[in-house]
């Protein structure tokens, strides 16, 4: 029997399971693998909290990697996400979450706040969000007035925005000389080492709201694949549906991001990558983006700090390392 | 029982380019109805108007008594379902997929399908002779296939009122005299009223109750076929001169092309 001739509330079922034994998985392993060894006994014991809060090796998990991979986890989720609904929405294959002028904002706020030398958390982040915030505002702005060609212009004054502020940013770059300069390449690549704890418990609750409203427009995004036309004789209002996705989304981007930096890829390859095996179904699609993308990032995130014998690299270098020779297979088994 | 549709002096334009201008118009609940007219006569955005996908700059349309615009667009899919000239066939969803898709306005927002819908869509896949396909993805239909299974889908909508635009351009002949034959047993079995855009004269003469003639936006002759299909008519509307004489099968006219070597001047 087929994948595709399962009822689809099997289907659900599945990626339900299977994607939340995933999550599960990398969850633990992000928790429990680092740079201070341990056996998997008192790896375990310290996960349950079976150690005594005393124990160094339950700071680690609990107060480091734990926070840590939790960021991971939603920045992953956020990024699958945001990538798989701008792709249906502008009905552009290469659109990421990043193109209404998301990356261009938040970096430049970012680079502002490292260049004056604020802490990642809060000021930088708070930076780079009013950064995202007002960029993506600009856009829409812009795009205001036009009707008809309304994804096209989005799209344009989004790509514009972005390489407007990729000059600003070389420029703010090309000025700096000192230590601060690692600090912002690591940033433009994504960079996870600053996770606090206060940050994924309050991330949470912002993106959660944003998630369930997403995965309530389920269904009218598979409307929107068949052409905003069919949609409306559907009984879709494609005119709000559309505006509601684009807000929401770009908004819950803008949250992960102003945390996290620029991690590329994610949105681009694990949507498509979901496509491939599930099909085009958003109802599959959005709890199996959230659940493999979360892990997806968590587990790369595993690599960027365990790979190097010394230190660690920006996680979005892994993310692109894996994630595009993996998608590239997938496609060619697909054909 | 009000008229399935109205039109009260209906003017649309895009831009400042006039598409319709004061078009009045009455169809009745339950007929089969056929706009025919040259290209950019306005015939696509009539069907668009009454399924309120473009605004009126003066005038109004109704369905069975209510101002299109006075409807949600969930209300109106579930009262008028579309079938469009050309549907995007890129996206492998299944053809049962794209068929429940035609539950839409019925089921919640979460989107999850019941026993019923699925019968449903089982009985509008049987009606247009697709099941067989259910499980074949989009992109690896024919054309035939593909126009039957967005018929099916309009079919899932249970609506009242279908509109179809040119459903038959893409098709043989078998399959052109097969799709009209089921439009035709649709509206005699369910009721349903039937709202069709045809370039093919001659189809429209065989099937349609009423024929609207239109040029640039304007009606030119509403009637019987007998009443819009004549000579006069034909000429004013395509400009083009065409034989109108007896259908062999029936008492509807026939039409024929001209080809201009038959067309003699007087000298």
């Amino acid at each position: 029997m087929s994948w595709s001739s399962l009822p689809l509330r099997r289907r659900l079922l599945w990626v339900a399971i299977l994607g939340g034994l995933l999550l599960a998985t990398s969850l633990a392993l992000g928790m429990c693998l680092g740079s201070t060894p341990a056996n998997w006994r008192r790896n375990l014991a310290a996960l349950l909290g079976r150690s005594g809060p005393e124990d160094i090796l339950t700071t680690i998990i609990w107060r480091i990697r734990g926070p840590r991979a939790l960021l991971a986890g939603l920045v992953g989720a956020t990024l699958s996400l945001g990538g798989l609904v701008f792709q249906a929405l502008l009905r552009n294959p290469l659109a990421d979450p990043y193109i209404l002028g998301i990356s261009g904002g938040s970096a430049v706020g970012a680079i502002l706040g490292l260049l004056v030398g604020w802490a990642l958390f809060p000021g930088v982040a708070l930076l780079a969000f009013l950064g995202s915030t007002s960029t993506l505002l600009l856009v829409l702005l812009i795009t205001a007035g036009a009707s008809g060609t309304r994804k096209g212009s989005l799209l344009l004054a989004g790509v514009m925005v972005n390489a407007f502020c990729s000059a600003v940013i070389i420029f703010l770059v090309s000025i700096t000389q000192d230590a601060r300069l690692h600090n912002m390449l690591y940033w433009l690549m994504g960079d996870l080492s600053m996770a606090v704890p206060e940050q994924g418990s309050a991330l949470i609750y912002l993106l959660l709201p944003c998630f369930l409203v997403i995965l309530g427009l389920a269904r009218p995004l598979n409307l929107l694949l068949l052409g905003e036309e069919t949609a409306l004789y559907l009984g879709l209002n494609v005119a709000v549906t559309s505006r509601v996705l684009l807000i929401v989304t770009s908004l819950m981007v803008s949250l992960a991001v102003c945390q996290s930096g620029l991690v590329g890829f994610v949105g681009l390859v694990v949507p498509h990558m979901f496509r491939l095996l599930l099909g085009p179904d958003h109802r599959l699609l959005i709890p199996a983006c959230l659940l493999g993308g979360g892990s997806y990032l968590i587990l790369c995130d595993l690599v960027s700090r365990v790979l190097p014998s010394q230190g660690e690299m920006p996680v979005g270098v892994i993310t692109a390392l894996i994630g595009a020779p993996l998608f590239i297979l997938l496609l060619l088994r697909s054909r | 029982m009000p008229p399935a549709v109205l039109v009260k002096h209906l003017r649309v334009a895009y831009g400042r380019q006039p598409v319709l201008r004061d078009l009045s118009l009455e169809i009745p609940a339950g007929a089969f109805f056929i706009i025919i007219g040259p290209n950019s006569s306005g015939k696509t955005t009539l069907l668009r108007s009454i399924a309120g996908a473009v605004k009126p700059q003066k005038g109004q349309v109704e369905v069975w008594g209510t101002t299109v615009d006075r409807f949600s667009k969930r209300a109106l899919a579930r009262l008028v379902a579309v079938v469009p000239q050309r549907v995007p066939t890129d996206i492998p969803f299944t053809v049962q997929e794209v068929v429940l898709m035609g539950r839409s306005p019925h089921v919640g927002w979460l989107g999850l399908e019941k026993q019923e819908d699925l019968e449903l869509a089982a009985k509008a896949m049987a009606i247009t002779d697709v099941a067989h396909l259910a499980k074949r993805p989009l992109p690896q239909l024919s054309g035939g296939e593909l126009q039957r299974v967005i018929i099916a889908r309009a079919l899932c909508q249970q609506p009242r009122l279908l509109l179809l635009d040119e459903p038959t351009a893409a098709l043989d002949p078998a399959h052109q005299v097969n799709l009209m034959d089921l439009l035709g047993q649709l509206q005699n079995e369910l009721g349903l009223t039937v709202v069709m855009v045809s370039h093919d004269l001659n189809l429209a003469a065989m099937y349609g109750e009423q024929l609207l003639l239109m040029k640039e936006g304007e009606a030119v002759q509403v009637g019987r076929p007998a009443e819009v299909l004549t000579y006069e008519q034909l000429e004013r509307a395509y400009g083009c001169s065409m034989l109108v004489d007896d259908n062999p099968l029936g008492r509807v006219p026939r039409v024929t092309l001209v080809p201009k070597r038959f067309l003699m001047s007087p000298s």
